[in-house]
């Protein structure tokens, strides 16, 4: 099953250009994106619009813009981690490299953070990088083999 | 003594009269005793009856001389009295009479005393006159006159004078305390003012700050909201030009290229006036930093700055110096940025790095071996978006000297320059000793 990254980001223009750096990274399906906050948490929990989980799966991955309207991308970020309660690796990818964003980002549990590049060219290594990383080699909890005790003792 | 004298009970006894003893003077004893000059003249003609020895001295004359003679004969100024004379021998009144006499040289002042010699009936029968001559006291008295008078005259004056004085204090006095008045008015407003003054240095000093604030975050959001759609435009240009190249003819793809470099140049623009703009307002720190540290980090960061692409040279230690880590990064990077940038195509850039202390002050110094900067246009080396060359043959907004100048003076430093066309530049950055 292709993993699934869930782009939030209310910028079409943004969100077309990462699609296309994303098909030319050859992970053409993979992206499904939302625009604002709400339709974020919906699709995470699976509700409303996204309840065909085969349409809509669980994302691999979340690459959340940090402006967004009504709810903010930080906001958001604490509601996965906190009332959620998703260990889901969620990469920042704002226009703004501010200090106070940058470490509010990682003091609510962010696992990267990207700023958004001028040059298109460095977009698509991005597009590359979180194609061949996040949903290619990393390895999500819900994936890894559930041993309860056993071989090496540790637990899932 | 009961100082009255009866004339009528006087009579007349044996005593020295003249030859002409036919005139009887009834008076002649009282007369004779008085010390001042006394004349006793008889009849209506006045004629002198007797004289006493005082009169004699005063005349310089003898009885026998005076006795019988008539009155305006032998008196000084007689003549004048006989008026007088007839007055008081007919109405028996007694009278004062003055005369001035100025023939001696010596002004004389004679004083003719006259009262009636009266008979046994109380009737008139002469006149006794006493004469007293004041030569002495006239002049005494002139001069104690003069002199009073002067005195008096000099009393005016100083009088006059102090009182113009006195209204000239007393004008002064007002005036000055009008002035004292007005200065404690003017004190009252100068402290007022100052008061006022300190209110509007506080007021405007945190206008100032606010408005920094503002301008700060409005360049911020400003240059952010500007890159976005730039960022679109530039990842559609680039989008045409990977995937529909084919579809386009060689001039279709130059005017796509044209608007990617475009693109490119004002996002570097933007961020020009954003890093320039964070440069101009908030609280900077000036701690030590060591310039050795800083260099290497910075080297590190620009693979283009290593070999094979350029060769740069640290020579001797770098102190450590006062200045702001962000601010001094910004300045050294743009500094070793033009070294390396501006050599004639195709030369390795080798730039040499080397620090020169000067008292308590620290030059960082960077020569290269470009092409130079020609004197006439030194002037406009550090002016913001100024270029010396054409974008063609050297890229660049022309606002890295302009960051690093700001940069250095905001950590109370200086930079400059000392370069010719075709001899290489050596720039330095001007710091205080850590």
């Amino acid at each position: 099953m292709t993993k699934i990254l869930l782009h939030v980001e209310d910028d079409e223009n943004d969100v077309f250009l990462f699609q296309n750096a994303i098909d030319k990274a050859g992970a053409g399906g993979a992206v499904r994106a939302v625009s604002n906050g709400k339709m974020a948490m919906d699709y995470l929990n699976g509700v409303e619009k996204f309840q065909d989980r085969k349409a809509y799966p669980l994302p691999a991955a979340v690459l959340l813009d940090l402006k967004l309207p009504e709810i903010s991308g930080l906001e958001i970020l604490k509601w996965i981690r906190g009332e959620a309660g998703l260990d889901v690796p969620v990469i920042v990818m704002s226009a703004s490299h501010h200090k106070s964003d940058v470490t509010s980002a990682y003091e609510l549990g962010c696992n990267a953070y990207l700023v958004k590049p001028s040059d298109p060219r460095e977009l698509q290594e991005i597009a590359n990088m979180i194609s061949g990383f996040w949903l290619k080699l990393n390895t999500l909890p819900r994936e890894s083999t559930g041993l309860e005790e056993g071989d090496d003792g540790r637990q899932s | 003594m009961n100082g009255k004298i009866d004339f009528m009970s006087v009579k007349a006894t044996k005593g020295k009269t003249g030859p002409m003893s036919g005139l009887r003077s009834r008076s002649a004893p009282v007369i004779e005793r008085a010390p001042l000059p006394i004349i006793e003249v008889q009849g209506n003609t006045h004629v002198v009856s007797h004289v006493n020895s005082a009169f004699c001295t005063l005349l310089g004359k003898t009885k026998g001389e005076l006795i019988g003679k008539p009155f305006a004969e032998i008196v000084p100024g007689g003549e004048e009295c006989l008026p007088i004379l007839d007055r008081v021998y007919k109405t028996g009144e007694a009278v004062t009479h003055a005369r001035e006499d100025d023939s001696e040289g010596n002004p004389a002042y004679w004083l003719y005393a006259m009262w009636p010699a009266l008979d046994e009936d109380e009737n008139p029968m002469g006149v006794i006159i006493q004469l007293t001559k004041a030569a002495s006291f006239r002049q005494n008295i002139t001069a104690i006159n003069e002199a009073l008078l002067l005195a008096g005259l000099r009393q005016h004056e100083l009088t006059e004078a102090a009182e113009t004085w006195n209204s000239q204090l007393q004008a002064e006095i007002a005036d000055r305390k009008l002035a004292e008045a007005a200065l404690l008015v003017a004190k009252d407003l100068l402290a007022g003012q100052a008061g006022e003054l300190e209110r509007l240095v506080v007021e405007r000093t945190e206008k100032l700050r606010e408005t920094v604030g503002e301008l700060e975050a409005f360049s911020y959001s400003l240059a952010h909201d500007m890159r976005a759609p730039l960022r679109s435009m530039r990842g559609f240009s680039q989008s045409l030009l990977e995937d529909y190249a084919a579809a386009l003819d060689a001039k279709g793809v130059d005017l796509l290229e044209r608007i990617v470099r475009s693109s490119q140049r004002l996002d570097r623009l933007i961020m020009d006036v954003l890093s320039y703009s964070s440069l101009l307002g908030g609280h900077i720190e000036i701690v030590p930093i060591d310039l050795s540290r800083l260099m290497q980090d910075i080297l590190d960061t620009y693979p283009d700055w290593q070999p094979p692409k350029a060769e740069i040279r640290i020579e001797g230690t770098l102190p450590k110096v006062l200045g702001n880590e962000a601010f001094l990064t910004q300045s050294i990077s743009n500094l070793l940025s033009n070294a390396v940038k501006f050599v004639v195509k195709g030369t390795l850039p080798m730039v040499r790095v080397w620090s020169e202390t000067r008292g308590n002050l620290m030059r960082l110094c960077f020569q290269d071996n470009g092409i130079g900067i020609a004197v006439e246009k030194h002037a406009r080396v550090f002016r913001m978006f100024e270029r010396l060359h054409p974008a063609k043959d050297y890229e660049g907004t022309g606002i890295g000297l302009t960051l690093a100048r700001k940069a250095a003076e905001r950590m109370g430093g200086e930079i400059g320059f000392k370069s010719e066309s075709g001899k290489g530049s050596t720039f330095w950055i001007q710091l205080k000793l850590a």
